[in-house]
């Protein structure tokens, strides 16, 4: 079973963000830029109407020169002309800082875009490849970083060390990060005056989405406003943001749901917190801002292309049931009792195995195997048969791993199965060079070797 | 680039590269018509500052700024035009290209049967649903993208301490050690023992010398651990014969000169060295260290690598090594002038094999168990997974986290670590109650299949191969 061969496909499932964080730094970065030259240069300028008004006046004053004397307001009108022509000045050289300035980020930002595509263009065809384990490893410390920075509380400081002592700071989208924090921070303590103005900032990829988070955010600083007792407030709140209209375009299926909520919620003007009302009580309840709290990193999450768990617990889920086995993690009782009802096509069955646990195996050595209830177990169509001496995977006869060969215990009637190559070895190190069943400690003489066969 | 990475990215590079030109374009053009503007107003304020007209009438240098602006602007709006539609294709490519994050791998366990959920709620009539609890209407309406914070994996308190002591673990064995101890101290995760961090830390600095050719405290540990520098048979000697090895070349090359350019030196023919070359110091060092290792080293199978080691000596210096029959031995100490990582390729699969045997003696398995299981989830097997449970979907077959997974993937023989036996016959995986069976043969099979085959006769044929035999002599077996 060759399992090498690593597609490109496959692989960066969890690298579907990648290049989604500089791409929008790409666009805003440029729309950034065009704006402020058009708002600094286009034809409503301050600077073209200081232009046209110094062409006027020097029109004027050429003008003025050229049918009489008048020094004096020749020298006023220069010295207008003067004023505004280095007013021009100061705002052309702020201009072309602030251009040079959004230049030098644009050009940053392509190099992040380039050094992450160079990073994942960087993959090796084949996990047996030289350049794979350090891909791999830049891989591994990026999702490390990502689950630093998705922690409660993010673990800013470890995150950055590690992305300095990896090497992986262009992977990182640090920025996203602290705007999340920021955001997360805010609605933690109480406000939503940070997460409202990233709605802001992204309404229209909020609106493709059909995201209700406005919404829903709307709704909470009215519910606070009606816990607050502002009655004015309040009403007046809903009318400047919960319009009708407002909430169906903040809505995804036409908002009938949304006006549902609002209308019931309109309700808490007669009902104070105090309300033994149940219903009312719940919109009261402060879990509804534990709520908002998940709907808003759900939604933040998503609009930046990436899964709503860590990338880390993704690849570690995958893994580890590709490895369980119920060696590794015993069954637990319910499992098996439950196997064979009646939803039983829903999961095939799984096989209570015979083995010991492996001081190789990453699910049995170490604390990882404490994650492994939470997800299922390997599932085997094929033998692999593992010579419990030399730890290796014996294919079969001669093959990969060399022979299997059962030694068969004339006390017991049963037979156990090693590798010749394992058996040797230890025939090797032992004092008499007998062949010595390591499990039994049985001896036997070298023709008692019986070869298997796994097909 | 791999062929098939080239096939996947298709015209992402190029979109990059053209994006990045017309943005540079688009940028300097702007501050190119700012500058030609200053420079300008400049010539302006000049000529307005000296009161005399000799220098120029300001009217006539300001008039042409005007057309100048007019024409800057229609040139710099169509490189941002450019600029941007560069903008739009490359993101457009990104966005084919990356569809969006996979869904949760496995589907959330069933909730226990006292809490209910509200995914029947929309079959209710809304009133209803205003009647019984308005938070559930809540929870279905608006924050239904959301996980909550339950289903979400690996999230228990034991599972999160688990996680991060490996965590932990891992960063100390690739040697992280600023990010361990930040790591430590922020997420409040208990130290590692002091014993297997001092240890690590140690390998990791033998590693360092190591890759730049320095085996002196590599093998200083090797003769500290002898039991482990030969501890598993042949492989262990051939750690410490390996570093002698090296050591011996490094005294050997010692004062060379060891880049290319200088082996452009007339080779010598092999009959000069009749002239013995016992003045250069490195190579008596060499020898004596030769001598006096490679003796109590000296196997049959080594035998001629280590005459070659000796014997090459006669060919220095290093120019004239390289032109002699023993070049192979030392083609990968030449460094090319642009990078001083000499040998860094020869050493890398002697630091796995020192990193290995050091780790034995700290109760380490080979490899970080993190690295592991991620590489495995994230080399296909959640592809894998993915595909097989979007299938399934399809069909309308659920299953759920408590049982197996669907499918089975396949894994490097590195990386199974169990013996697992499928009958041939029925697929089946053995349990004790339907365990493998050794016929005469050779070939096995499960004891359910054994019996459905014999069908109650005492013979039993092979299905393997032309062999009949009796079902009583097959042999219960145990891997």
């Amino acid at each position: 079973m060759s399992s090498s061969k690593l597609s490109p496909n496959e692989v960066l499932l969890l690298d579907q963000a990648t290049l989604k964080a500089p791409v929008d730094n790409l666009r805003r970065l440029q729309k950034v830029t065009q704006k402020f030259y058009e708002h600094n240069l286009g034809p409503t300028s301050t600077f073209q109407r200081d232009l046209d008004d110094v062409l006027r006046k020097s029109a004027v004053a050429s003008s003025s020169t050229s049918s009489a004397d008048t020094p004096d307001g020749g020298a006023a009108q220069r010295a207008e002309m003067l004023k505004t022509v280095e007013g021009m000045l100061t705002k052309m050289r702020n201009t072309k800082r602030k251009l040079a300035e959004l230049s030098a980020q644009s050009a940053a930002a392509t190099q992040v875009a380039s050094a992450r595509l160079d990073h994942l263009a960087a993959l090796p065809d084949s996990s047996d490849a030289a350049g794979y384990p350090a891909w791999a490893r830049k891989r591994l410390s990026h999702q490390l970083s990502d689950y630093f920075l998705r922690s409660t509380p993010p673990l800013k400081r470890s995150a950055a060390v590690l992305a300095r002592e990896e090497g992986i700071e262009e992977l990182v989208d640090v920025e996203l990060w602290e705007e999340l924090a920021k955001a997360e921070k805010g609605l933690r303590e109480g406000r939503l005056e940070e997460v409202l103005s990233w709605v802001g900032e992204n309404r229209t990829t909020l609106k493709k989405m059909k995201s209700t988070l406005e919404f829903t955010i709307h709704l909470q600083a009215y519910i606070e406003l009606c816990r607050a007792r502002s009655l004015d407030a309040a009403i007046a709140y809903v009318k400047k943001n919960l319009s009708p209209v407002t909430v169906s375009e903040l809505s995804a299926g036409g908002g009938a749901s949304q006006m549902e909520e609002l209308s019931r919620a309109m309700a808490l003007l007669a009902y104070a917190p105090d309300t033994t009302c149940q219903i009312y009580q719940e919109l009261y309840s402060p879990a509804r801002w534990d709520n908002l709290l998940a709907h808003f990193r759900s939604t933040f999450l998503s609009l930046h292309s990436l899964p709503p768990v860590p990338l880390l617990h993704m690849s570690l889920q995958a893994g580890i049931a590709s490895l369980k086995t119920p060696i590794c993690c015993p069954l637990p009782s319910s499992a098996l009792s439950t196997s064979n009802k009646s939803n039983g096509n829903s999961a095939p069955p799984v096989h209570p195995m015979e083995g010991s646990p492996s001081a190789e195996c990453p699910i049995c050595s170490s604390p990882l195997g404490q994650l492994a209830p939470e997800v299922p177990y390997s599932h085997h169509v094929n033998s692999t048969i593992v010579c419990s001496i030399s730890g290796k995977v014996v294919e079969g006869d001669g093959g990969e791993g060399g022979q299997l060969v059962a030694l068969l215990s004339k006390m017991t009637g049963e037979g156990r199965v090693y590798s010749k190559e394992g058996l040797a070895l230890r025939a090797s190190q032992h004092p008499e060079g007998k062949l010595v069943d390591p499990h039994t400690g049985e001896v036997f003489q070298w023709e008692d070797m019986k070869k298997v066969f796994i097909s | 680039m791999s062929p098939a990475m080239e096939e996947y990215l298709s015209t992402l590079p190029s979109d990059l590269s053209l994006l990045s030109s017309r943005s540079t374009a688009a940028s300097s053009l702007a501050l190119d018509t700012v500058d030609s503007i200053i420079a300008r107003l400049e010539l302006a304020r000049a000529q307005l500052t000296t009161p005399t007209q000799r220098e120029g009438n300001p009217g006539d240098t300001l008039l042409p700024l005007s057309s100048f602006v007019r024409s800057g602007n229609t040139k710099v709006a169509s490189a941002n035009k450019e600029w941007s539609s560069a903008v739009t294709r490359f993101s457009k490519a990104v966005d084919k290209k990356f569809t969006g994050p996979p869904q949760p791998l496995f589907p959330s366990p069933p909730p226990p049967p006292s809490s209910t959920t509200p995914s029947h709620s929309s079959a209710l009539d809304p009133s209803l649903l205003y009647l019984t609890s308005p938070s559930l209407a809540t929870s279905t309406t608006s924050s239904s993208p959301s996980p909550t914070p339950s289903t979400a994996p690996f999230s228990t308190p034991h599972a999160i301490t688990s996680l991060n002591s490996t965590i932990a673990l891992h960063l100390a064995r690739i040697g992280a050690f600023d990010s361990l101890d930040s790591f430590l101290s922020e997420s409040e995760t208990p130290a590692l023992d002091q014993h297997l961090l001092e240890g690590l830390k140690e390998l990791h600095a033998i590693l360092k010398e190591l890759r730049q050719g320095v085996c002196t405290r590599a093998l200083q540990w090797v003769e500290e651990h002898p039991e482990h520098g030969g501890g598993t048979g042949a492989e262990g000697d051939d750690l410490e014969f390996a570093l002698r090895k090296e050591e011996f070349i490094r005294l050997l090359l010692g004062g060379s000169d060891l880049s290319s350019s200088s082996s452009e030196m007339e080779p010598l023919l092999p009959s000069s060295p009749s002239k013995p070359s016992t003045l250069d110091p490195h190579v008596h060092q060499a020898l004596a260290y030769g001598g006096q290792h490679f003796r109590r080293l000296h196997t049959p199978a080594r035998k001629d690598l280590i005459a070659a080691l000796l014997t090459s000596t006669i060919y220095m210096p290093f120019p004239r090594l390289l032109s002699s029959p023993y070049a192979s031995l030392y083609s990968s100490y030449l460094t090319s002038p642009s990078d001083a990582g000499a040998g860094a390729i020869e050493t890398s699969p002697l630091c796995a094999t020192f990193a290995a045997r050091f780790l034995e003696t700290l109760g380490l398995p080979r490899d970080s168990a993190l690295s592991v299981v991620s590489d495995i989830g994230g080399g296909g097997a959640m592809a894998k997974i993915l595909k097989v449970r979007s299938v399934m979907k399809e069909k309308k077959t659920e299953w759920s986290a408590v049982g197996e997974l669907p499918v089975e993937i396949p894994l490097p023989s590195t990386r199974r670590y169990h013996s697992i036996f499928a009958c041939p016959v029925s697929k089946e995986q053995s349990t004790s109650t339907n365990p493998p069976m050794l016929l005469p043969c050779g070939h096995v099979i499960a004891r359910e299949s054994l019996a459905r085959l014999a069908r109650g006769t005492p013979q039993l044929k092979c299905p393997y191969c032309p062999h009949v035999g009796r079902v009583v002599d097959a042999v219960r077996v145990y891997f």
